[in-house]
């Protein structure tokens, strides 16, 4: 039962960084490569899920998941038939509809990590530290959230837009405010395999947050539109912590096969 | 007095899937379950390990990790 070894997980972000710097110099531009992260990301989680039995507790958070990287790439293939529905681009809805499923894959994460035993008490003295330190950065991270849709209000340049953005600011903050108490329900599980998935997940939510906040400055609807390279380097970097996080998990059912 | 034989051989065993901390955590509930301390855990309190762990590793990894963490357990703290 081990997990994905260092190197694995650093090879990988240089892989796709270097490939992504490959197609920006080759095309002028770089389409292929984030959409294959997100295709990755499917992969991933797809592999995690199936991998669990039917009746195993984690299986359902991990479907949950899948579903939620599955609507990206349907959302950029429904893109391109610029369909709409009551003057919403069908796009904008599906990528409504996957914030929200990730928001709910994360709740069911951290409900199986405290219906195990192993996680700690909300009440546990001995985690009063860390557990207000968690209450500090939910704070902080839902004022951030809130300044940030001001700009946002300001600068929308279209309903589908501010729409979309609104969904995306609070959804990647719930994402990073669940991947928060994630990170603090797995601690005390750090140093075995288990706990690889869950911080691999928490890191991806944490780097969607930031670019939700440099791309509601940019007014950036949707990822398709990231012109710097900083930005498609980081959605990279969360699409990939996904996928890493599907592949560790299944690994850790593979390895444990007899 | 430090920790017996099957003591250190749950942690061992729990270790590398669940950490130290929560490893040891673990036999805690084990040892408080069998209504024994870490240092006079045996062979014949197995059992009550086996109870104690299979329902929390099976909510926490799925049936099959479980199985073979408890397979482990009770092939190497038996002996």
């Amino acid at each position: 039962m081990t997990s994905l070894r260092a190197i694995t997980i650093i090879g990988f972000f240089v892989v796709m960084e270097l490939a992504v710097a490959v197609e920006t110099y080759l095309t002028s531009g770089s389409v292929l490569v984030p959409r294959l992260s997100e295709v990755l990301a499917v992969l991933g989680t797809g592999l995690a899920a199936f991998s669990l039995q039917a009746d195993d507790p984690p299986r359902r958070p991990w479907l949950v998941f899948f579903l939620a990287m599955l609507t990206v790439p349907t959302a950029r293939l429904v893109g391109m038939l610029e369909l709409s529905l009551a003057g919403f681009p069908v796009k904008v809805l599906i990528l409504i509809v996957s914030n929200v499923a990730i928001v709910a894959a994360l709740y069911l994460f951290t409900r199986v990590l405290r219906a195990s035993g192993f996680a700690p008490d909300w009440d546990d003295p001995e985690a009063r530290g860390t557990r207000n330190m968690l209450i500090g950065f939910v704070s902080l991270l839902g004022l951030a959230a809130l300044a940030n849709q001001y700009l946002v209000i300001t600068r929308a340049t279209s309903a589908a837009n501010l729409t979309i953005q609104t969904v995306s600011i609070f959804a990647d903050a719930a994402i990073c405010a669940a991947g928060l108490y994630l990170m603090w329900l797995v601690r005390p599980l750090m140093g075995g395999s288990v706990a690889q998935p869950y911080l691999l997940i928490a890191i991806g939510g944490g780097v969607f947050i930031v670019m939700d906040f440099i791309q509601s400055i940019q007014q950036v609807a949707t990822q398709d539109e990231l012109a710097s390279p900083v930005l498609t380097g980081m959605a990279l970097l969360g699409w990939s912590c996904f996928a890493l996080a599907g592949f560790a998990q299944r690994r850790l059912l593979k390895t444990a096969d007899v | 007095m430090g920790d017996s034989k099957v003591a250190t051989e749950v942690v061992r065993v729990l270790t590398p899937l669940l950490g130290p901390h929560t490893a040891r955590r673990a036999l805690a509930m084990v040892c408080k379950r069998a209504g024994k301390d870490s240092g006079s855990l045996g062979p014949e309190d197995l059992p009550v390990a086996h109870q104690t762990l299979r329902p929390m590793l099976r909510t926490l990894v799925g049936k099959d990790i479980a199985v073979k963490v408890l397979a482990d357990l009770g092939a190497q703290g038996g002996s």
